[in-house]
């Protein structure tokens, strides 16, 4: 059974589509068969893929909304052109935003029914969703949808302070469906170790989120959480997004034309490899 | 081919009740049907005859509508043309989007369409609607006969007019040229409406419509029927104040006719004159009457007999 990570934070601009990214691609080079979902509106994930959203409006097989009246939906092939990699991937597009607004018998549990309808975890070995940055209908599927909730956090006071907002969502939705995961990471993200407040901030969150779960969120202290090593922020994710890859393609692909020294760049390949096998292992 | 290999490991899985169907970005982008936003300008009226007329309280609804549910659950259907996108189905969705003030709408872009495949689409979804007009659905059937058989729209008209005259024995058929012909326009009009070329040559009377009645027809506020009766009534004063009170139900079919029935008595003149021939004979006169005379009207021949 494929393992199903939610990649979730209320907080915009912390790289969640960029995590996915790597995740995927990671998995992908360890011959794993992957399915990414788009569940954000905004479409960043579909949009990395060169793929143009508004292909997916209205009535279409490709349609993401298809979901929510459990009907087919197709998957994109997003692997290299030949080559045996399984990459599929579910577009998004701008309707999911208005969807979700529906009054929907059980729309909070459509993205779990659509999985399991289709018997996804049996095709694919990881799935990997997407989420807008809010904690709306939206995220609330991607949680019951999932066993491990990835959460890519910046370390500074306001988005540690946010943290405690999505701990307790998360909890009140867990609780609420009686919903059970089995892992929470949170990875620190596009950390800057010469930035005083990143420094503090990084160690208040290794210690004070673990905390903070342990007192005020029963739920999800019954599943194994971390924090995970920090991941430094380089111009490489920049690069690599301007290329419409993942930072993790484009340093293996590209390495040699970007600005970081050999050495760094294994380093930095490594950790994220590091980070990925901590999540699925 | 390794890639393909994958894809079609993947779908089919799919038809096993496993996974989701699976494409290729060329294929998204090679589909035959490609939904797309495109822009409200862009879009063009079809050469052929479609819809013309519609109704303004109908458009409101249908906006507000599309309004409430904040976007357009059916695509209308449209195909390229040049650079710009000739409209095939959504005439009433264009026009309530545009009431919205949206610029943009999702089309389904058909590729490699003929002219004759759009006006099939065009006319199927049309004619299938219940509330499209009988003209508007007589002149599409007609034209797209007039495309199929490579005929002007008055060359069709002619070649109905001829099968109404071999229909009523007026004229002796030319089996060579138009039962063959005849065979092929009663498979079009099935295939399009579902209906038989005696019944749309019956509907040619639309064309000889007065323009008032025509448009009450357009409109949708008389029947086809209600129509050709109105058609009868010489007084356009009456036909309107008929159409009035046919479109807001304070009458019906039935009133027109007896209407009708009350207008010819009328004109036949209910006192006629008295055919008769007064003779002088020595003993007096012979009256010969040629006539049978109604009861009054020999009291009053009685009468004025006795006068004399």
């Amino acid at each position: 059974m494929a393992e199903i990570i939610t990649v979730a934070n209320q907080k915009g601009g912390v790289s969640k589509t960029a995590t996915c990214r790597y995740i995927a691609d990671i998995c992908v080079t360890q011959g794993k068969k992957v399915l990414l979902i788009d569940f954000d509106p905004q479409a960043s994930l579909t949009k990395g893929f060169q793929l143009d959203p508004k292909l997916f409006e209205g009535v279409n097989q490709a349609n993401i909304c298809n979901i929510f009246s459990q009907e087919i939906v197709q998957a994109v092939n997003v692997a290299d052109e030949d080559s045996d990699d399984v990459l599929h991937l579910i577009p998004s597009n701008r309707e999911l935003g208005i969807v979700g607004q529906g009054n929907i018998i059980g729309k909070d549990l459509m993205l779990r029914k659509f999985i399991k309808k289709n018997k996804l975890a049996e095709v694919y070995d990881i799935i990997i969703i997407d989420n807008n940055p809010k904690f709306d209908t939206m995220t609330i599927n991607t949680i019951l949808a999932s066993n491990i909730i990835v959460i890519p956090v910046i370390t500074t006071k306001d988005e540690q302070e946010g943290l405690h907002g999505f701990f307790q969502n998360t909890e009140e939705t867990l609780s609420t469906f009686d919903h059970e995961i089995k892992k929470m990471v949170i990875i620190p993200s596009r950390y800057n170790k010469a930035t005083k407040v990143h420094k503090v901030y990084l160690k208040i969150i290794q210690e004070d989120a673990l905390d903070y779960i342990e007192t005020s969120c029963p739920t999800i202290s019954e599943s194994e959480v971390f924090v995970s090593k920090a991941v430094p922020e380089k111009v490489a994710f920049q690069d690599a997004s301007s290329y419409d890859m993942s930072v993790y393609e484009f340093l293996k692909e590209y390495g040699p034309k970007s600005s970081m020294k050999k050495e760094k760049r294994e380093k930095l390949l490594s950790l994220l490899e590091e980070i990925v096998k901590n999540i699925i292992k | 081919m390794a890639k393909k290999k994958e894809l079609a490991r993947a779908n089919s899985l799919k038809n096993k009740g496993v996974g989701i169907p699976v494409i290729t970005h060329k294929e998204l982008l090679d589909q035959k049907e490609l939904i797309q936003k495109i822009s409200i300008s862009d879009i063009t009226e079809p050469k052929v005859h479609d819809r013309k007329s519609y109704s303004k309280e109908d458009i409101s609804s249908l906006a507000k509508n599309i309004k409430a549910t904040k976007m357009l659950l059916q695509p209308i259907v449209v195909r390229k043309v040049d650079d710009k996108y000739e409209r095939i189905i959504g005439f009433r969705r264009i026009k309530a989007v545009q009431e919205l003030g949206w610029k943009e709408i999702p089309a389904i872009i058909l590729k490699d369409i003929s002219d004759e495949e759009a006006m099939l689409i065009m006319l199927s979804e049309n004619i299938q609607r219940e509330n499209l007009n009988v003209y508007d659905q007589t002149v599409g059937i007609m034209e797209y006969i007039g495309l199929a058989f490579d005929m002007s729209f008055d060359e069709v008209k002619k070649l109905l007019y001829h099968f109404r005259n071999v229909d009523s024995k007026t004229i002796a058929s030319d089996p060579e040229k138009s039962e063959a012909q005849r065979e092929r326009m009663e498979s079009i009009t099935q295939k399009l409406g579902n209906i038989s070329v005696a019944s749309l040559i019956n509907r040619l009377k639309v064309f000889s419509l007065k323009e008032i009645i025509l448009e009450a027809l357009k409109e949708g506020k008389v029947s086809y029927t209600a129509a050709t009766e109105l058609n009868k009534i010489a007084d356009d004063q009456k036909i309107k104040k008929f159409i009035g009170a046919l479109a807001s139900g304070q009458c019906s079919i039935k009133d027109i006719k007896s209407f009708l029935k009350e207008q010819k008595k009328q004109s036949t003149p209910a006192h006629k004159a008295i055919k008769y021939k007064l003779e002088k004979r020595d003993d007096g006169v012979s009256l010969s009457i040629n006539d049978n005379l109604s009861d009054s009207q020999l009291k009053k021949l009685e009468k004025f007999l006795a006068q004399l």
